[in-house]
């Protein structure tokens, strides 16, 4: 995406693409219910939701 | 601005709302917990005749709720973001976080459906033994691989018409902006109780979350039409988005092969499509325009409207994503 929009303004370490904040992997055992439980974010996931909250609010009050 | 509040557990809000409950046209109260009330509001998509006909007869894709996320109280507000979805996306229930953690904050905030996802999407696509059926032909067709009973009903649509990715994005696109002339003009009411209100004052500024799929259709629109009042004072936000389909390094292009959005013969013959320049319905509009600049990276158009408008957009991309790296 950088390459093609020219910059990144943060990179973070999240999950799969369709969980970013509930999985860490395709294969991993627990999937469906990872996916059906994600109204919530997940433990290893919550200091990463952080900074996409905190992002999202300060771009939009700037 | 509020204090930021992070809601990691909307567990118990998503149960209360009940999505599975959201009808057109049937009142459903509003919810309030931990600070936000949350609304069920319709909408009515006038924007539909850009689709292939068989589509156009889709009656979930053109009259359906949506949610808005409401800081707790009655005040008026005078900013808003609109949160865009990712491509095979099914439900509310993964943004609830993100909605819930944006308004406990002080910013209302919409999840609003792209057309023929989420509940835009009839549930007659998904009896299962309908879907049982399709998954097997798909698992069938030669070289295919990665079909499963999430991605198989947007595989086959796809794969059958791939101009309906862009068709489907034109209508969220003249959907996004019906909703956002409404919101900026202060013509926006909600149901509450037995009366409606106006949450937002006239001049409302509108700001976009686009993840996935929800980006590219949200940068096109600023692209499009973000110069344009209603949006002038808007703020673009790209999350896990952007990436092209026809780099040469294979390892920088978006790829939607996965077992929760397309098999591989679906996405191949998607990204093959829009690389080869097809014809498309619709094809000479400036829409269009934006949408091959983005997707085929054409700098020429992109580099200098991005350099233009960079102070109102943030890129938050993960460094793990193979859908889009």
């Amino acid at each position: 995406m950088g390459k093609n929009l020219g910059w990144v303004d943060e990179n973070l370490k999240l999950g799969i693409h369709e969980y970013p904040f509930n999985v860490q992997s395709h294969d991993q055992p627990n999937l469906e219910r990872e996916m059906s439980r994600s109204y919530d974010i997940a433990k290893e996931f919550q200091e990463g939701f952080k900074r996409f909250v905190d992002s999202t609010i300060i771009a939009v009050c700037d | 601005m509020s204090k930021i509040q992070y809601i990691f557990q909307a567990g118990s809000l998503y149960r209360e709302f009940r999505e599975r409950r959201m009808r057109f046209g049937v009142n459903l109260p509003q919810l309030t917990q931990d600070g936000v009330s949350i609304h069920k509001v319709d909408f009515v998509s006038n924007n539909y005749s850009c689709l292939l006909r068989e589509d156009q007869d889709v009656v979930d894709n053109i009259q359906f709720p949506y949610m808005l996320f409401l800081p707790e109280g009655n005040k008026q507000f005078d900013e808003v973001i609109i949160i865009l979805n990712g491509l095979n996306e099914s439900e509310y229930r993964k943004f609830f976080p993100w909605a819930a953690s944006f308004a406990a904050s002080g910013i209302p905030t919409i999840i609003f459906p792209i057309a023929f996802l989420i509940n835009r999407r009839p549930k007659g696509w998904f009896i299962p033994e309908e879907v049982g059926k399709k998954l097997s032909v798909r698992r069938n067709l030669e070289g295919n691989s990665t079909c499963t009973s999430y991605n198989v009903i947007l595989s086959e649509r796809l794969h059958e018409h791939p101009e309906r990715f862009f068709l489907a994005g034109l209508q969220t696109y003249n959907d996004m902006i019906d909703l956002v002339n409404t919101l900026y003009c202060g013509e926006y009411r909600v149901w509450r109780e037995d009366r409606t209100f106006s949450p937002f004052t006239k001049g409302t500024r509108v700001h976009f979350l686009g993840y996935s799929l929800g980006g590219y259709l949200a940068l096109i629109l600023f692209l499009g039409v973000g110069d344009n009042p209603i949006l002038s004072q808007g703020k673009l936000i790209i999350f896990c988005s952007g990436a092209a389909i026809n780099s040469h390094d294979p390892d920088l292009n978006a790829n939607p092969i996965s077992p929760l959005i397309l098999d591989r013969n679906a996405s191949e013959r998607l990204i093959e499509f829009y690389k080869q320049g097809k014809n498309f319905p619709h094809m000479e509009k400036v829409e269009a325009l934006m949408f091959k600049a983005v997707f085929l990276s054409d700098q020429s158009i992109l580099g200098p409207n991005l350099e233009r408008l960079k102070k109102r957009i943030r890129i938050i991309g993960s460094g793990n994503d193979k859908v889009i790296p």
